[in-house]
């Protein structure tokens, strides 16, 4: 498992951003939530698979905890699993924006 | 790949997603629910091959990882044809690891499980084969002579499982197989529960109406539970009649296996076993913990002079000629036999005789791999050839072909593994009654184990082969050297002769067996299947007021709402016996073994067989006993070439006239039709074993649980004593030929693929061997058909000596399959059609592919080839 220095890839980002921003918006950061906010913030079309196994493995990694609600009948019966970021992962985030933020300082990009 | 909770709660997600969108189109959202749930399938299984290429070509695997699976990509047939023929036998192996691995390998669970032995009585004059039934008398005698030999007795219920337990709607209820067990039971065995345990006075609860105290197994507590720790101290009732309530007192640990020769999930703690409790239906086992340092034989010897203390039970002569005479009579003679060969002794033959079957198959598939993997290095002769001329060096060559053989096992034993969970379940659930292996039947480590082992050996040994050649002379010279003259040598044909031969030995098994299935299932049983059989005790026999006790007990069940109709039949029901008629036959009738089945009014209008001639007998004429129903076997029998509706026969002085003739029917077993009488249940003048029959309306499941409660309220003369729709009784009496059928022709399909694989290697390899030759005759004007014809014709010969042989093997070998044989005979044409057809078609397939595609092969570059 990486450690809490391990750089972050661009889709770990987004996926990290969109289940802070669900929770924040809905409480509740569950697959199809953070699938829709993904979409509808970075207006692109994302494998739903690629969503699943991101969380999944950023779970492993230790940036994401889960926890299960109640099971209910509108889900067949089965329980919404939420995902909420951890502290490791907030000072992975911060770390990326303060590169990025870095690189970006004093840049002036000429429209191509 | 992600794990199930994962998977389960994506299937939650997409549910509900599901839900909001059906309320726009139902069909849309079906349809988006399914592409959603395969895409993100599909896209775990591509990341997760992804990352195990990926895996394989960094730098530890010098790209040699990444080269052998672009080289398998560009032979995809090849490659393909490998890994299907691997899974398959890596799965038949690990699936049949998986069931014999508890019965042949693993030891018993319990702490120092070599003392432990079971005490089989038996008579001085009789065979010390067949159940152990000790007399609670004999236990009492033998624990006081060894009061230094912990003893134990269980007492199990003879046939299917015993009891069923609520986990669903009543008629849903899973059964369970019961044991009774003393306060010593735990102690021998040197088990403690998992959770709870059994309380000293757990075992003086008996018949106080207080519920009984029990043990679960931990997979019954999974199972029906759902693994609740707050089980302790729950009260359940047993769904059928007599209404027994239990409370759970504990939960065994996971390792923990039945010492019974039955594999019982619920122990209840009785005193049933003490002297005076005698059962028709059950018997006991003893079991002991011999402590090491003391001679079994002294024990035995002891044993012995015991029984002779045991006095004869005054009872013995009511009960003379079943079992619990047995129990009832004192034993003479002893013998003692390790738990663990008790309890699975008879299974570890065909345990061991199925897995070697298994392992032969495994062997031949990688044979025939390696076959293939051989002719592809002919046809990659000058790959090999130009590596060699680069400076590889032995081990290099040795590698690459490794590689090769390496990369097919993992992936096809992989898929086997896979593949072998499926067939597990099938397995598991076709298993004999009886079958009762020593640990809980799973894809576990030790099968993951055992997988793993065989593939490397498998890909090792495959390696040689191919290996050799590469490394021996070079393979464009051989080719060049063998090029114009040489045909499919000797040997080559022996094989492909001996593997036609072997697949046809296993197709024409397989036919026959599931073939035989197949007819049972198409069998008319007789019977409308759609009712339900509830089996009844009667407490008092329904002489003088027992027969309208029986009628009164019809008119109830038949006011329950939902019951259409209802009536009784008094006969031993898919149990494989037959009770005899209380009929006498016609005086020319020498002997007849026609069954009889008694029946009350209503039967019919539930069971309603076929009528062949005349009618149903009506109500009031089985109620005065002066009118029978006879099947088409029995008329045939007692009056050939005359009608039988119309005559006359006697039962009990009581004349009674035939009035109408049925199909026969199979009371006895699925695949046993039988000559039934239909005689009134007023004749019968004892109750011996009546089954309700009820329908529901329309077709519909009757209300059990109303049906059971109308039952119940008619007071303790009658009880319920297991609740089972006809169309299970049915399947559960074929359950042996069931599981026969599956292994012949699980075995037999993997035999059909691997004997295709060894053709195709073959024919493959030969034709690499004359690429040349072909060239030659292609460039001399030779069509592909006739090249094609070239090939396909030398290897017809060996195909057809291969049919022929393995037809005699098979001959001479159905004799040993006649007990699962079912009408159809070894000669039957649809049997030889079948086999010959899988054979010649598998036999086709391997010849005609490599053939076609030498024929195909450019004459110009086939000239080149060295």
């Amino acid at each position: 498992m990486p450690g809490p220095a391990a750089p972050l890839g661009e889709f770990e980002q987004v996926i990290l951003l969109a289940v802070v921003r669900t929770s924040q918006n809905d409480g509740e950061a569950y697959g199809i939530a953070v699938y829709d906010e993904l979409v509808a913030r970075t207006r692109r079309r994302v494998a739903r698979g690629a969503v699943y196994m991101t969380l999944d493995r950023l779970e492993k990694k230790g940036l994401l905890s889960s926890y299960l609600t109640e099971p209910t009948t509108e889900r067949g019966g089965r329980a919404r699993r939420c995902y909420r970021v951890t502290r490791m992962a907030t000072a992975a985030l911060r770390e990326s924006r303060h590169t990025l933020d870095r690189l970006w300082e004093g840049l002036e990009l000429g429209r191509s | 790949m992600m794990d199930s909770p994962i998977l389960d709660s994506i299937a939650g997600d997409l549910e509900e997603e599901r839900r909001r969108r059906a309320a726009k189109s139902s069909a849309a959202a079906r349809v988006w629910f399914w592409r959603a749930w395969l895409g993100i399938r599909i896209y775990s299984v591509c990341q997760r091959i992804r990352d195990v290429i990926g895996g394989l070509g960094r730098p530890g695997g010098r790209g040699e990882w990444r080269a052998t699976m672009r080289s398998l990509a560009s032979a995809p047939a090849y490659s393909l044809t490998s890994v299907a023929v691997i899974a398959l036998s890596m799965g038949l192996a690990t699936t049949v690891f998986a069931v014999v691995d508890g019965v042949l390998f693993k030891p018993l669970p319990f702490t120092r499980a070599d003392e432990l032995v079971v005490i089989r009585p038996f008579h001085h004059d009789s065979s010390q084969d067949g159940p152990s039934a000790v007399s609670p008398n004999d236990v009492v005698a033998w624990r006081a002579a060894l009061p230094d030999v912990p003893l134990t007795a269980a007492r199990v219920p003879l046939g299917a499982p015993s009891a069923r337990i609520p986990i669903g709607p009543e008629i849903n209820a899973l059964q369970v197989q019961t044991a009774d067990i003393d306060a010593d039971f735990l102690r021998v065995l040197n088990v403690q529960p998992m959770l709870g345990g059994l309380a000293p006075d757990s075992f003086q609860v008996t018949s106080n109406g207080l519920p009984r105290s029990a043990l679960l197994t931990y997979a019954l507590w999974q199972t029906a539970f759902g693994g609740d720790p707050h089980v302790i101290g729950r009260v359940v009732t047993i769904t059928e009649q007599p209404r027994v309530a239990f409370e759970i007192d504990g939960v065994l640990p996971p390792s923990f296996v039945s010492p019974t020769r039955v594999d019982a999930q619920m122990f209840f703690a009785t005193t049933a076993l003490l002297p005076g409790a005698l059962s028709r239906r059950a018997y006991q086992e003893v079991i002991a913990r011999i402590p090491r340092g003391q001679s079994t034989e002294v024990v035995r010897q002891r044993i012995e002079a015991a029984m002779s203390s045991v006095p004869p039970d005054p009872r013995a002569a009511q009960w003379a000629g079943t079992l619990l005479a047995r129990q009832t009579a004192p034993y003479d003679r002893a013998t003692i036999v390790p738990l663990g060969r008790y309890v699975n002794g008879w299974q570890e033959r065909i345990a061991l005789a199925v897995f070697a079957a298994a392992l032969v198959l495994v062997l031949l598939g990688g044979v025939n791999v390696s076959g293939l993997v051989v002719a592809r290095g002919c046809q990659r002769a000058r790959d090999i050839v130009i590596r060699r001329a680069l400076g590889a060096g032995t081990l290099t060559i040795v590698r690459f072909v490794f590689a090769e053989v390496a990369t097919i096992v993992v992936i096809g034993t992989a898929a086997g593994v896979g593949l072998a969970r499926p067939m597990l379940s099938v397995t598991l659930a076709v298993l004999p009654f009886d079958f009762h292996p020593l640990k809980s039947v799973a894809i576990d480590w030790r099968v993951a184990a055992f997988a793993a082992i065989a593939a490397l050996l498998g890909a090792v040994l495959m390696t040689v082969a191919p290996a050799r050649r590469a490394l021996g002379r070079s393979i464009a010279i051989q080719a060049e050297s063998t090029a114009i003259t040489r045909r499919q040598s000797p040997g080559s044909r022996a094989n492909i002769a001996t593997q036609v031969a072997l697949g046809m030995t296993l197709a024409v098994g397989g036919a026959l067996i599931v073939g035989s299935l197949i007819d049972v299932w198409q069998e008319p049983v007789g019977f409308d299947r759609r009712a339900v059989a509830i089996s009844l005790r009667l407490r008092r026999a329904p002489q003088a007021g027992g027969v309208e006790d029986v009628a009164a007990m019809l008119e109830r069940v038949r006011r329950v709402p939902g019951v259409e109709s209802a009536g009784v039949m008094d006969a031993m029901l898919l149990q494989n016996a037959m009770q005899g008629s209380q009929v006498e036959p016609p005086a020319s009738i020498q002997a007849t073994d026609v069954g009889g089945v008694p029946i009350t009014p209503g039967f019919f209008d539930v069971a309603r067989p076929t009528l062949v001639a005349g009618r149903y007998p009506t109500a009031s004429e089985l109620q005065a006993g002066t009118a029978l129903a006879v099947s088409s076997m029995v008329a045939g029998e007692f009056w050939p070439g005359a009608p039988a509706v119309g005559q006359t026969l006697t039962a009990n002085g009581a004349t009674l006239t035939v009035v109408g003739v049925v199909e026969d029917a199979r009371y006895m077993s699925w695949d046993f039709a039988e000559g039934v009488i239909y005689e009134p249940y007023s004749t019968l003048g004892h109750s011996r074993t009546p089954n309700l029959f009820v329908r529901g309306v329309h077709g519909a499941d009757p209300p059990i649980a109303d049906v059971l409660a109308a039952i119940g309220s008619l007071g303790s003369w009658v009880q319920a004593t297991r609740v089972d729709p006809l169309d299970e009784l049915l399947a559960q009496s074929i359950r042996d030929r069931r599981f026969n059928a599956w292994l012949f022709g699980a075995f037999s399909g993997g035999a059909l693929a691997i004997v295709l694989t060894g053709l195709l290697g073959l024919v493959a390899m030969t034709a690499a061997q004359r690429t040349r030759e072909v060239g030659v005759r292609m460039a001399l004007g030779a069509t592909p058909d006739r090249v094609v014809g070239l090939l396909v014709r030398e290897t017809a010969g060996a195909v057809v000596i291969g049919i022929v042989s393995g037809g005699l093997v098979s001959i001479w070998a159905a004799r040993y399959l006649k007990a699962s044989m079912y009408q159809m005979g070894v000669y039957d044409p649809r049997l030889w059609t079948a086999a010959t057809a899988a054979m010649l078609i598998a036999a086709g397939i391997g010849a005609f592919v490599p053939a076609l595609r030498a024929s195909r092969i450019d004459p110009v570059r086939a000239l080149r080839v060295d």
